[in-house]
Formats: C-alpha cells, sequence, structure tokens
C-alpha cells in the first residue's frame, strides 16, 4: 500500500471504520512512513479542534424571530386574500404581479396621461410573455435554495394548475388550499379588525385561529401528542413557556369572580338520517375557539365537548381584554352571540374591558332551536 | 436517542405539522435550531449572517413541508435546505460588500459571548478562554478561505461529523467526489493549520 492510498484511508483509520486486513496494511505503512505518520498526527489534532467548534447555540429568541419574519412576510399576501378571497376570484401569479407593479407605478409617478403608454406597453409586454418570465425568474429566486425535487414538484403543481388564489412570496406557489393549515392564522390574521370584516355569508371558513390581530401572540399549549407518546426528548415549546392550567374540575370563572358569560347559538343543522335528533354542535368548533383563544394570547382554563356529559359544549377562558371583540367576532362566525341576558354580546363604551385586564370569559354552544327553550 | 427514532419523531411532528398542528413546527425549530444555526455559522464565519440565514432556513422549510416525501430523513432535507441558504448568502452581493467592510475580528462581544462553543474544560482561566477563541478564530478563518464547495463538505464532515452517506445526500454530490473535495480541503487547511495544531 502506498502513500496515496494510506492517506485516503486515514480518516477511516481513524474512526475506526476499516477491516482488520486493511487497519493491518495501514498500520504497516505508518510504522515506515514519516510523511503519513504527520499525515495522521496532523489528522488526528485537526479532527479534534474541528469537533470542538461543533457546540454553538442558536440565539435564545430564534424561535419568535422566525415567527416574526414568517409575519412580516404577509403583508402583502393579506391584502390580496382580503381583496379576492371572499369573491372566490383567483388569480394567476403573473396577473397579481403585474397589477401590484401597475398600481405602484401609479401612486409613485401619478401616471395619468404619460401613463396610458407605458400601460399599452405593459400590456403589450404581459401578451408576449416578458413579464411572465421576469416574474417567474424573480420568485424562483429563493427555491434555488430547495432540493431540486422540491423545485421540480413545484414546477408539475404549477404546469397543472395555473391559476392561485394568493399572491405567493417570491418562489413560492400557494393557492388557498395549498397555504398551509397553521400559516392562514398568519396570513389572515393582520387583516382584518372586528369592525371592518365582512359578515356576509356564504364565506370561507378560515381555519382555525383565523382572522385574528396577532396569529403567533403565544403558542398553544402542547398537544398530548403522539412525538412524546413516541418517547420523544421533552423539550421546551416555547422559549418562555408558560404553565397553562386545564382539565376538568377546574373552576368556572363565575365561580372565581366576575366574568363574561357568552352564548353561541349555533345554525341548527340537519339530524343525522333517521336519528330525529338534532345534530350536537361539533367538536371542531369548540377547538376552533380554542384555538381562536389560544392565538389572542389567552389561557384555557377548561373545556368540555358535547356529548362528554350530555349537556352543551362549554368552555372556560381568561383572555386579555384587547381581545374580545376579537373573540366576539370569532365566535360570531360560528353562530348568534348572545350575553348572559339574552342581549348582545358585544359591549360598548364603558362596558368594554380595557385592553391590558384579563377578562374571564364562559362559552357555551347551543343549538339555534335548544336555545329557544332556555 | 439513537437515529432510528429521533427520525420516527421528525416523521410524527412533520405529519402532526401538515395536519395543522402549528405547535409542531415550532417543536421541531427548537430541536434542530442550533444544529442549524451551527452550521450556518461555521459556512458563514458571521453571526448575523448565520442567525440570518438559519431563520430562513426553516421559513423555507416551513414552506415546503407540504412538499417533502420522506425519501430522506428530515434532517438531511434540512441541511441540504440550510446549505444551500448559505451558499446562495454567501454569493450575494450584500453578503461580500459585508464582508469586505467586516471580518470576522468585528464580532461584537455580545454574540461572541452567547456562542457557548464548548471546550474540554468547563471553567477556563481567562487567558485559557483567551486562548480558544483564538483558535477557534483562527480555524473559522481557514475554513472560511476554503472555497464554498470545499467549506460545505469540510463543516459537514468535520464540524458537525456527518456520515459520507449523509453528506452525498446533503450536498447532491457523489461520494468519490465528497471524499477528494475534502481531502483538497484538509489538504488546504494543514498548510494554514499546521503551526496551530
Amino acid at each position: 500500500m502506498d502513500c496515496t492510498n494510506v492517506q485516503q484511508l486515514l480518516d477511516e483509520y481513524l474512526e475506526g471504520a476499516l477491516d482488520e486486513r486493511e487497519r493491518k496494511l495501514v498500520e504497516e505503512h505508518l510504522a515506515s512512513c514519516g510523511d503519513c505518520t504527520r499525515s495522521m498526527a496532523f489528522l488526528r489534532a485537526y479532527r479534534r479542534e474541528m469537533r470542538n467548534l461543533r457546540a454553538v447555540r442558536a440565539p435564545a429568541d430564534f424561535l419568535r424571530n422566525v415567527h416574526s419574519r414568517m409575519r412580516e412576510r404577509r403583508p402583502f399576501r393579506d391584502l390580496l386574500v382580503r381583496l379576492f378571497s371572499p369573491s372566490g376570484l383567483k388569480l394567476p401569479l403573473e396577473l397579481a404581479g403585474v397589477t401590484a407593479v401597475a398600481l405602484a407605478a401609479l401612486v409613485l409617478f401619478g401616471v395619468v396621461g404619460g401613463g396610458r403608454d407605458r400601460g399599452a406597453l405593459t400590456q403589450s409586454r404581459w401578451r408576449t410573455g416578458e413579464i411572465s418570465r421576469a416574474e417567474r425568474a424573480a420568485g424562483r429566486k429563493e427555491d434555488r435554495d430547495l432540493p431540486p425535487e422540491v423545485i421540480a414538484m413545484d414546477l408539475e403543481e404549477e404546469s397543472t394548475e395555473g391559476s392561485l388564489a394568493v399572491e405567493a412570496m417570491p418562489g413560492e406557489e400557494l393557492s388557498g388550499d395549498e397555504i398551509p393549515r397553521d400559516v392562514v392564522p398568519e396570513i389572515l390574521g393582520k387583516a382584518e379588525s372586528p369592525r371592518d370584516a365582512p359578515r356576509e355569508e356564504p364565506r370561507p371558513r378560515a381555519p382555525a385561529g383565523g382572522r385574528l390581530p396577532e396569529a403567533y401572540p403565544r403558542e398553544p399549549a402542547p398537544p398530548a401528542g403522539a412525538a412524546a407518546e413516541a418517547g420523544e426528548e421533552k423539550l421546551p415549546l416555547r422559549e418562555d413557556t408558560e404553565e397553562v392550567p386545564a382539565g376538568p374540575g377546574e373552576p368556572s370563572p363565575a365561580e372565581e369572580g366576575p366574568g363574561m358569560e357568552l352564548t353561541v347559538l349555533m345554525p341548527q343543522e340537519e339530524p343525522p338520517e333517521g336519528s330525529g335528533e338534532q345534530a350536537p354542535a361539533g367538536e371542531e368548533h369548540v377547538l376552533e375557539v380554542v384555538r381562536a383563544i389560544e392565538a389572542l394570547g389567552g389561557k384555557i382554563v377548561f373545556k368540555e365537548y358535547r356529548g362528554s356529559s350530555g349537556g352543551p359544549a362549554v368552555i372556560n377562558a381568561v383572555i386579555p381584554g384587547s381581545g374580545y371583540r376579537m373573540l366576539i367576532h370569532e365566535l360570531e362566525r360560528l353562530g348568534r352571540v348572545v350575553g348572559p341576558d339574552g342581549a348582545g354580546a358585544a359591549p360598548e363604551g364603558e362596558d368594554l374591558p380595557g385592553p391590558q385586564e384579563e377578562l374571564q370569559v364562559r362559552i357555551r354552544f347551543m343549538s339555534g332551536a335548544a336555545t329557544g327553550t332556555e | 436517542m439513537d437515529k432510528g427514532s429521533t427520525e420516527a419523531a421528525d416523521t410524527l411532528l412533520i405529519r402532526s405539522c401538515l395536519a395543522g398542528e402549528r405547535i409542531a413546527f415550532d417543536r421541531l425549530v427548537l430541536r434542530y435550531k442550533d444544529r442549524v444555526f451551527s452550521l450556518c455559522l461555521r459556512l458563514l464565519g458571521d453571526y448575523d449572517d448565520a442567525d440570518d440565514c438559519a431563520q430562513e432556513t426553516f421559513i423555507k422549510v416551513h414552506r415546503a413541508l407540504p412538499r417533502f416525501r420522506f425519501e430522506s430523513a428530515f434532517s438531511t432535507w434540512l441541511y441540504r435546505i440550510a446549505v444551500n441558504t448559505c451558499m446562495s448568502s454567501r454569493s450575494s452581493r450584500a453578503f461580500r460588500m459585508k464582508k469586505n467592510l467586516v471580518s470576522l475580528n468585528g464580532m461584537d462581544a455580545g454574540a461572541r459571548e452567547s456562542l457557548e462553543i464548548s471546550s474540554g474544560n468547563p471553567h477556563p482561566t481567562p487567558d485559557q478562554e483567551l486562548e480558544r477563541r483564538e483558535r477557534e478564530r483562527l480555524l473559522q478563518e481557514a475554513i472560511d478561505a476554503l472555497p464554498p464547495d470545499q467549506r460545505a463538505v469540510v463543516v459537514l464532515r468535520d464540524v458537525e461529523v456527518l456520515s459520507y452517506d449523509e453528506i452525498t445526500g446533503i450536498t447532491g454530490l457523489n461520494l468519490g467526489t465528497v471524499k477528494s473535495k475534502l481531502s483538497r480541503a484538509r489538504l488546504k487547511l494543514r498548510g494554514k493549520l499546521e503551526g496551530l495544531l
């Protein structure tokens, strides 16, 4: 075995990855070759030094910064969602891009008269596909960093789907169905206040926690998750994790002190065929509200799904006063919301809790028919 | 935790994430943030750029996760995105301009202190600490001086101690090319570090 061969095997020799025969050959060579012995000594020291560089920790606020950055990137998408999502209108990515550029030009340069020529030019370029290619090139910039198989899938999807509901980030194709569910609250999150939210029916239902002002104010409590059951190491779920009390047996807000009792009158659904009974309020509705409360920065104190005790679904929670209106708005998506006296639940003026105030709420989910008897 | 159970746990988290459990993505970030940050720091040699690229990596992962096909380990896929993100960042004009203005020595004290690089001695004297940092700086400078492809292979193999299989999966290079690049890179490093080691 010559020096070249031995040098190539030194790494594996130090790892103990050589078989017996190769190891002996390397050792025999090392015993008689000063150059290779020095190489091995260097390699040993080098490996030790390099491995000492390993343990570097990310900044303490890393996760929070990832969340912030994800939120920062979505204002334009928010706008398009607000503009086009309610009407179900879908726009091709290129058209959305060109529209945005045209609007920006109009605003920046006050193009009115002379702008017509530019508009014609733009239209001409649009027809010839120049802009499409440029936009695509810009859009693909970030995707260069994704593994090729992912980019290839993108191209396949793009060629078959063609139109998109939402202006995607550069390098990203997203339609309403493609947006990961856990992103949607963020996409929709900062879009609407309860006052300007469109109320007309029918409208697409956002996933849980959607249409709230802060999509990531705090992370929800960990699921009693499958990952944990699989023996996964226990990790902090957030950098400043808070203990959130939960579970049956917790006192209701009404027992603890003053709070707000709200009843959601759910639209009566078609009963299961042949049952003759009224369809119960779905667990998904309760979960939606739970997630919305968590997204608002509230804490779930207690929740019960309809059927577990025969009564209506109930959520007891503590929310920041600033989130009250949002909560009402979220509940109104499910049905009519009434206060304890049967009146509307949205307080005005002095009745509004202060933004810093913690408000205890008890939410009951009733079917329209059931509440009629109460 | 062995490799198999790590991959199984990753798979569960990814599936939970795809099912809409936002917390599952956070758990993935928390599991891998240090490793990704460390990798980015070694590839870029700059704390802020590493932070930036590591965050960017997770944002890309979040976006591309619905298209992850479980054909490789999640960690391999994640590292691949991180390496590509760093390589793109290094080639950007802004990065080159910054490099011309700020050397590694310019890394601010706060950032340096938060690195918490492990050493054999958990309670070094000030002199030992100074020496360690100087060695670290020289090592990083030597890594920085390598061409990008060799630097990536060196960091993955010698700093992150990944297997050749993992490195071929991350870089998309075949085994022979990886070994060849590694060999050339080590030769260059030896020239720079021989007096140090």
